[in-house]
């Protein structure tokens, strides 16, 4: 950074400075009172007083159920925000983290998806919360991410290659860069509760634990533009559960579940969350030692001649290719590890492409398939691929 | 404490809330959306979700640091939004029945938009929250769930490259 002296300093700030002032309209103060009160069914702020009509609206009953719940809330042993609020203050004193979690997806999957039908793969997750943050997740087996700040590393262990690229946590995870920050997990929570219709809180004692579980109902819009580990997972109605220490208030577990058909569905469980934990940091960015130096690059995802098409017609064109192995086609798609896909899928047949499915990003796109390998084994999936000023590249999945 | 008198206790905090942060929420909004209409009806959905999902106004400990928090989600949930959104017809007529206030305001907003424009978004959050929203860094902080040397580095950082901006500006001229 450029130093900068005083006078530089203030006459920056003085051109950041407002000139105009930004006031509410006069009448604001009055329309939301207005709102309130009509949702109390209240029809005077100063001189309280329930109308005899209202006595039976819909509104006033909704706002009764809320005030029963408010007023008995407060007799649990702690209401959800009052727990959350607990729990994220006691995150200052936490340097490092350990999380050994298992996640439904598969193995070839990209770190984001998630899925009610598959088993369970571990990943173990590991962090310094310096300043920049240093991290590394393991998917087991053979694909780790890790990185600093913002720089990220994807290690392919199967395939012995290495990516790496400028960009934070979830140029890899996805959304699931939020386990990296349990805390953050909670503040979202917390704000969700402010703003949660259609969500049902319940905090329970039990033993040495302190049990939220928190049921969503999420709109599609919601979904979309919300909450955490919704965006990562298939159905909007989700049921998340945090087990808490009750001494410490600290986070212990966190559970995920799809409710499928009216059925809960496990599909994210941690098996241990430890804090403070020694981890050398130099052991975050190791590389795998069959992974070579020089197979890393920077990668930048190569102009793609996928232009224009929808992702099933380019993710078929892509694997239709494999059999004849196009260079043409397929060299901009795979990039750098170009030759690692020839050695291992060079005369692979496509036998099915499915209608795609959106996970991630707003631009990540994974169309199922159904292949037969060189070997003759035939293999389900879901190839990702990632739409970049319209073109495709490859991000996964095969 | 009945119900009569629940309800009137809250109306009376929401009261006192509204009248202490109305102008700041609102200045937080309008500089993020750009638009009276839009950051008056988040600034006051803000408040009324309060009341809406019975939050018990009298327990909360930092109600102002949640209502910039909210409004702020708010503001990016519209931001987002917005990309994909076209801008309805009477939106644009509006803009131009507007009076000379409003005129200077828009105009407000739109320099303060130019001078961050090409500003990474975490450093021109800092800059706008302690600039226009008048924020401390302990503020900022809290609100952006970051510690309070990572504000101020991102401050300086955001400051310096609108410095660098604006000596190019001036060496244009």
């Amino acid at each position: 950074m450029e130093d900068m002296n005083l006078n530089d300093l203030q006459s920056v700030l003085d051109e950041l400075k407002t000139k105009q002032d930004a006031r509410v309209s006069a009448d604001f103060k009055e329309r939301v009172m207005q709102e309130a009160r009509q949702h109390y069914g209240v029809t005077s702020s100063k001189n309280l007083r329930i109308g005899m009509y209202l006595k039976w609206s819909v509104a006033a009953m909704v706002a009764l159920v809320c005030l029963v719940g408010m007023l008995t809330f407060q007799s649990t042993p702690l209401s959800a925000h009052s727990l959350l609020e607990m729990a994220i203050r006691n995150f200052k004193d936490i340097h490092t983290m350990v999380m050994d979690i298992d996640i439904r997806t598969r193995r070839q999957e990209s770190f984001s998806y998630v899925t009610a039908d598959d088993e369970f793969i571990n990943h173990r997750i590991r962090v310094r919360y310096d300043e920049p943050m240093r991290w590394r997740v393991e998917k087991v087996p053979g694909r780790i991410a890790c990185g600093e700040g913002n720089e990220s590393c994807f290690w392919w262990t199967m395939h012995k290659v290495g990516y790496y690229k400028k960009g934070k946590p979830d140029s890899y995870l996805g959304y699931l860069s939020i386990l990296l920050q349990p805390k953050e997990i909670l503040q979202r929570e917390l704000d969700h509760s402010l703003d949660s219709e259609g969500t049902e809180y319940t905090v329970r004692n039990e033993g040495d634990e302190i049990i939220l579980t928190v049921h969503s109902r999420l709109t599609e819009e919601e979904r979309s533009y919300r909450v955490l580990l919704n965006r990562a997972i298939e159905t909007s109605e989700n049921i998340r559960k945090y087990i808490f220490d009750k001494k410490t208030k600290r986070l212990k577990n966190l559970m995920v579940y799809m409710v499928v058909n009216g059925k809960q569905i496990e599909v994210i469980r941690t098996n241990r969350i430890v804090y403070n934990v020694e981890i050398g940091r130099a052991t975050l960015l190791e590389r795998p030692s069959d992974v070579k130096i020089d197979s890393l690059g920077w990668v930048s995802y190569p102009t793609s001649s996928l232009k224009n098409t929808s992702p099933e017609d380019a993710a078929r064109m892509i694997l239709q290719s494999m059999e004849k192995w196009d260079e043409a086609i397929l060299k901009p798609v795979f990039g750098n590890i170009h030759d690692v896909m020839w050695k291992y899928f060079k005369g692979t047949k496509l036998l099915k492409v499915g209608k795609s499915f959106q996970e991630g990003s707003p631009n990540k796109h994974f169309i199922p398939y159904t292949i037969e390998l060189p070997d003759g084994k035939v293999r389900n999936g879901n190839i990702v691929l990632h739409k970049k000023k319209d073109a495709w590249t490859f991000d996964g999945g095969l | 404490m009945n119900f009569r008198n629940k309800k009137q206790q809250q109306l009376d905090i929401l009261e006192k809330l509204v009248e202490a942060n109305q102008d700041y929420l609102f200045r937080f909004a309008y500089f993020r959306v750009g638009s009276r209409e839009v950051a008056e009806d988040i600034v006051q959905n803000v408040f009324l979700k309060l009341i809406e999902n019975c939050i018990d106004l009298a327990l909360m400990k930092s109600p102002r640091m949640y209502l910039f928090r909210m409004v702020s989600n708010r503001c990016i949930d519209y931001q987002r939004r917005e990309v994909i959104h076209q801008v309805p017809l009477d939106e644009v007529k509006g803009l131009m029945d507007e009076n000379e206030e409003e005129t200077a305001l828009r105009q407000e907003y739109e320099r303060i938009v130019a001078l961050l424009d090409d500003i990474p978004f975490e450093q021109a959050e800092v800059i706008r929250m302690n600039t226009i929203d008048n924020l401390s860094f302990v503020e900022i902080a809290e609100i952006l769930d970051l510690s309070v040397s990572t504000v101020k580095s991102r401050f300086m950082y955001g400051v310096n490259k609108v410095r660098a901006k604006l000596n190019g500006f001036k060496k244009e001229d």
